[in-house]
């Protein structure tokens, strides 16, 4: 959704308009399901964190400042709550993928390259998901939440140098985890 | 430039200033271990850009929206100026009520009560020891305002909970035979 569109459906909100909130819906569940998603790997909890999060988009829209993008705004706001839901729940074993709806992923006909891909991006996914804490955090928040690192690292409350040097650890080992798999 | 992993990783996602994005580009050129470093990069955010994303069910987002409407709903009821209107009301009562109390001596420009001790220094005002009897509960708060004005404390809940005690440390003394 463009800038001006973004500032429209702002407005409206702030206005309680009912339409509104049905295209805030629509135009951004997606998106912020998927975020939520990959940091909280369970599907019921993240349908209950996505619901908290629109309730706090609507209730904070009134402070909404259109100095950063309406995007990160809700980012921001769908990261802090499954951050600190995450932190709320000591960490539980991973058992996700097989109970998620997913939808296929598009243009590769072959079987073979078919299960190649499929095989990688499963890996990726555990990958991500066995990252230590601190390092998945960043990682998601740049890669998933489209965040800076300045704003990770305000976020956080750790150095632009901590964040980068988090990211940094991530993407090393995903990449000898992608390597492994793809030689 | 150094070989800064780090760096490229910003370059990477356009986070460096005009003039390291240049060095950067450049280094990129001319060293073979960040060039791989950078592709390597943009492959992992490739695939990870490929994973399937999870779908919502209508039911869900419906379940949402109706939701969002009950708080938008209530949202407009407390958004109503009433609250605020009330609380000037409130105040506006007070204020008017208090009056009598809040008669400012024109040489000191201090209220006209008599005895406040804080802090340890003792203030010894003029004023009709019987009406204060009285209006105990609006000395209270007569007195409230006077240390907020008068001693400015870092924090109003400080001062609130230090005048409660000293508030009936100065009520003992107006039962005392003294006055
Ligand atoms: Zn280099």
């Amino acid at each position: 959704m463009d800038k001006s569109k973004n500032k429209n459906l702002v407005e409206r909100l702030q206005n309680g308009e009912k339409r509104a909130v049905d295209e805030l819906v629509d135009s951004y569940q997606g998106m912020l399901f998927q975020l939520i998603f990959r940091f909280v790997l369970d599907r019921y909890e993240s349908e209950d964190l996505l619901q908290e999060t629109f309730m706090r988009i609507i209730r904070r829209i009134n402070s909404y400042e259109e100095q950063g993008r309406f995007e990160s705004w809700m980012c921001k706001i769908a990261a802090n709550l499954a951050c600190d839901h995450l932190r709320s729940r000591k960490r539980k074993p991973l058992l996700y993928h097989d109970e998620l709806e997913t939808k296929p992923s598009s243009g590769k006909d072959n079987p073979a390259s078919l299960f190649q891909e499929k095989e990688a991006l499963s890996l990726l996914e555990k990958a991500v998901a066995s990252l230590p804490w601190e390092q998945r955090q960043v990682f998601l928040l740049r890669e998933e939440a489209g965040l800076s690192f300045k704003e990770i690292s305000e976020e956080l409350g750790v150095s632009i140098n901590t964040a980068l040097s988090r990211m940094h650890y991530a993407v090393k080992k995903l990449q000898n985890h992608l390597q492994r798999i793809s030689p | 430039m150094n070989c800064q992993n780090e760096d490229i990783i910003r370059f990477f996602y356009k986070e460096t200033s005009g003039e390291e994005t240049e060095q950067i580009k450049s280094h990129l050129q001319e060293c073979p271990c960040c060039q791989a470093f950078y592709y390597n990069l943009e492959d992992l955010f490739l695939t990870w850009k490929r994973q399937e994303k999870p779908v919502l069910s209508e039911e869900f987002s419906g379940k949402i929206k109706r939701k969002l409407y009950q708080e938008l709903d209530e949202q407009k009821t407390i958004g109503f100026p009433w609250s605020r209107f009330l609380i000037a009301a409130a105040i506006l009562f007070s204020l008017v009520l208090s009056w009598p109390l809040l008669k400012f001596d024109q040489k000191t420009t201090l209220p006209s009560f008599p005895i406040v001790k804080t802090q340890g220094k003792t203030f010894i005002f003029s004023g009709e020891i019987d009406q204060l009897r009285k209006n105990v509960r609006k000395v209270k708060q007569t007195e409230y305002r006077f240390m907020q004005r008068y001693f400015k404390k870092p924090s109003f809940h400080k001062s609130i909970v230090s005048l409660q005690k000293k508030t009936k440390r100065f009520h003992k003394k107006l039962e005392s035979p003294l006055f």
